[in-house]
Parts: structure tokens; sequence; C-alpha cells
């Protein structure tokens, strides 16, 4: 079934993917803001968290409703109908700047997506030419690079804290107070940390080879569907759903046949320079 | 010429992000100043918070509008929308009504390690800017000018509580009793 699909028509649907989900973001925190804005029991002390140094020269309230609108028609647009790259550096500028200003209600998820959409700036994949190929080919390279690393990192830092060690940590991650509904929390007490002691070692190992397994072609799909269902999970039951949507954006990048296609063009480049080096030794001797 | 060059930049991305992501080592402190400057503004990224220790005591501030009436959490009922409604990401604005509370909770530890007599830790922690912005959101919301408010945590409890139906206690630490707002004009 992919391969009716070109690596260019893959490459935007990615790019979609990545828009839809901040849009979902976006339209999930106007609702966060315009009750912070809005209601007079939230504003006794939100106000001085957002405004150090902004308040004096302009309205808060119409600069965020301004931003976010701004970004959210520069997404919409470089979603469904643009072939132009001054929307997507558009999008790109706006959100950066909205998240500046309301910067202590963002998530990990926002950090991630704006990474992704900067490099989307630099491609159009519905040009055509050799060098806009291998733009396309370098930045779902980086976008690989950017999510596997991630992956590792925070791999790295679960394997450090003591209970993600002991296998403790998915426990209490759902009986705590922030991340877990009262629901959850007292099933979770009933069943006690037993069941909880395989998955929690399942996210580790997950994480820790995600970068070595999306080389191997069944492998990759097979990781990427525990990512599915990791992420899922974490939307409804640790309540980051907005999270879950921009980093499971990013796992179209993957469908891309990187084994075929963007493996292959670093392959050449490094055949081209061993000959090319080859070819001067034997021109010298 | 041009395509070369790109891949060379990448393969320098490539470095300086693994320099800046993974946890502290000879390498990364060799470079640190140069991939600081290269991360900071547009590729700054930060994993570590997937998998730091959790924290088992959350701040908070629990409140009575009267001495008979039970203790109640402040910003409860945030908290309460936010777990019934997932997608409206009120979890972020809990997090930020917990902001003075947080700082409160700061000040007072800090104050417990310097200061040894428990009537000035009660008066300096009353004065104190982020406290007063707690005091006048209770009066607010009690349309009272007293009030009777408490430093709580809420505990986590530890796999070996297990046999309690509950998975999480109030304990308040600090109570302060009748406590009169003056509001500023």
């Amino acid at each position: 079934m992919f391969k009716l699909y070109e690596a260019r028509k893959r490459f935007s649907l990615f790019r979609k993917a990545v828009y839809l989900a901040e849009i979902f973001h976006l339209v999930s925190l106007w609702s966060v803001i315009q009750t912070i804005l809005t209601s007079n029991y939230y504003s006794i002390n939100l106000d001085q968290v957002f405004f150090e140094g902004v308040s004096e020269y302009v309205n808060f309230s119409i600069l965020v409703t301004s931003l976010l609108l701004f970004s959210l028609i520069f997404l919409i647009v470089s979603m469904t109908r643009s072939q132009n790259r001054f929307f997507y550096v558009g999008a790109y500028i706006s959100l950066t700047l909205f998240y500046e200003v309301i910067g202590p209600v963002l998530d990990g998820g926002n950090n991630l997506s704006l990474i992704v959409i900067f490099f989307l700036c630099f491609t159009n994949e519905n040009k055509r030419g050799p060098f806009e190929d291998h733009l396309v080919k370098l930045v779902s390279w980086v976008v690989i690079f950017q999510v596997s690393i991630m992956y590792f990192t925070a791999g790295c830092y679960k394997i450090l804290s003591p209970l993600w060690r002991n296998g403790t940590a998915l426990f209490y991650v759902l009986t705590s107070v922030e991340y877990s509904t009262p629901l959850v929390a007292k099933i979770c007490w009933i069943l006690g940390p037993i069941p909880f002691v395989l998955p929690s070692y399942l996210i580790l190992g997950f994480q820790l080879f995600f970068p070595a397994a999306i080389f191997n072609k069944k492998l990759k799909y097979l990781f990427l569907g525990v990512g599915t269902i990791f992420h899922v999970s974490i939307g409804i039951f640790v309540g980051l759903p907005t999270f879950a949507m921009n980093v499971f954006a990013t796992y179209f990048v993957f469908l891309l046949t990187i084994e075929d296609d963007v493996l292959k063009c670093f392959k050449d480049w490094t055949c081209q320079i061993i000959k090319n080096k080859f070819s001067l030794l034997k021109n010298r001797i | 010429m041009i395509k070369n060059l790109l891949n060379i930049l990448f393969l320098i991305h490539v470095f300086f992000t693994i320099n800046y992501l993974l946890p502290e080592n000879p390498l990364s402190s060799e470079f640190s100043k140069l991939t600081n400057t290269y991360m900071r503004p547009i590729f700054h990224q930060n994993w570590e918070l997937f998998g730091r220790n959790l924290v088992k005591n959350t701040p908070s501030i629990a409140y009575k509008c009267s001495l008979e009436d039970d203790w109640f959490l402040l910003g409860h009922n945030i908290l309460n929308k936010h777990q019934d409604t997932r997608l409206l990401g009120l979890g972020k604005l809990y997090y930020l009504v917990n902001y003075n509370i947080r700082e409160t909770h700061k000040h007072y530890i800090s104050l417990n390690q310097f200061e040894k007599n428990p009537s000035e830790i009660r008066k300096k922690i009353l004065n104190q800017s982020n406290m007063k912005k707690i005091l006048s959101h209770i009066s607010k919301i009690c349309k009272k000018e007293t009030i009777t408010l408490g430093m709580a945590l809420i505990r986590q409890k530890n796999i070996s509580e297990i046999e309690e139906p509950e998975p999480h206690e109030l304990v308040i630490i600090e109570k302060f009793e009748n406590v009169q707002i003056i509001r500023s004009p």
C-alpha cells in the first residue's frame, strides 16, 4: 500500500500532519487563554506571571489573541492550499512569538514541533529539481534524528533515576495528583504496583532502542506501532493530549522509506568522496 | 558542491545536538560554550523532564472560610475541571495557579533553615508578596476579611502503605487561624 505513494507525497503528508497537530494544540490553548483573560477568578495571579515587562507597553490580551490568530491562519493556509514558502516561514515566526509570550502554559510537545516547523521552512516538496529533492531528503533526516535523539535522551535520564530503575515509576505517575484522574488513581491503587512493572521497563526499552530500530524495515513498523499505543495512552491517562498529538505527527516522516531513499544519498556522497580521493592518489602515483 | 556543504552542516547539527542533550560527559563539557551558542535560541530543547524523579509531595494551600468548615484546597475546582475534561488543557492553568503556592513553599523551606523562632517564621511568611496574593485570592472566594488557612502538602503514599484505600492524603504543616486581611487602597 505504501509503495503507491511517492516520497514527495509522503513528505507532504508529514508536513500536513505536523501543521494539523499544531492547529489542534493552538485550539486547545485558545480555551485556556480565554479563561485566563476573561474570568476574574483566575486573573488574580496569572497576569503577574505573564506580564513581566510586557504590560507597560502592550495590551496583553490583544497581543496574545492576535498572535494566536496569525499563527492559526498561517498554519491553515500552509496546510491546505499553499505552495509558497512565505506561509511556512510566517507560521514559524508567528508561532515562536506566540510561545515566547505565553511561556509557562506550554508542555514539551510544542518544543519538538517548533524545531520541526523551523526545518520545514527550508523545503518545498511541490517544487521539482535535484536540489529540492536533496533538501527534502536532508530535512526528513534531520527530523528523524531529532525524534530519535529525543527518545534516546529521555531513556537515558529515565535509567539514571531510581524510580524508573526499580520499575515503580509508571505506578507513581498514574497515581499522582497532577497527571492522573481520581478514577484511574484508585484503580491503580487497587491493582497495586505489580502490573505496572513490565510496562515501565517496556517504555525504557522502547525509548533506548528506538534510534537503532528505525533502520530495520520490519522493526521500524513494530516500534512505530508501540509508540502510537504509548502516545495514545499518554494522551488519555496522563492528560497530555496535545503533547501526544505533536509527537505522533512526526511519526509520518518515518513512512518515507529511509532505507532506500535517504540513506542512498549519503552513500552516494561518501562514495564520491572516496572515489575522488582514490583518483587523486592514482594520479600522484 | 552546495549539496556537500549542506550535508556537512547536517553532521555539525547532529554533533551539537548530541552534545547539548545527552547527560553530562567529558565531551559535552569540553564544547559547552560552543554548543550553547549554537543551540540556544532556535534549537533549545530539554528532554530531561521525561526522566526526572517524581515529586511525591505536591505543595498546596488549604483554607477555611469559617472555623467549622472543612478544609478546601486552593485551585481545587480547576483541578477537578481538568480531571473531567482532559482535552481543554486546564492542567496547565492549574500549574499556573499553583505558581504562588510553590513560591511560598520555597520561601517557607528556606526560612526554616535559617530561622529558629516559629512566630518570626509565621510573621515573615504572611508578609511575603506571593502569600499576600494568595490571601487576597482566598478572601475574594470567601467574601470575608478574616480567614483561616494552612500550608499543606498533598502526599502521595508509598507502595508499602497499600492497605489503605486512598492514594493521597492531606498533610497540613503550618496553620494560620483568623488572619486579618488588610486591603491595599
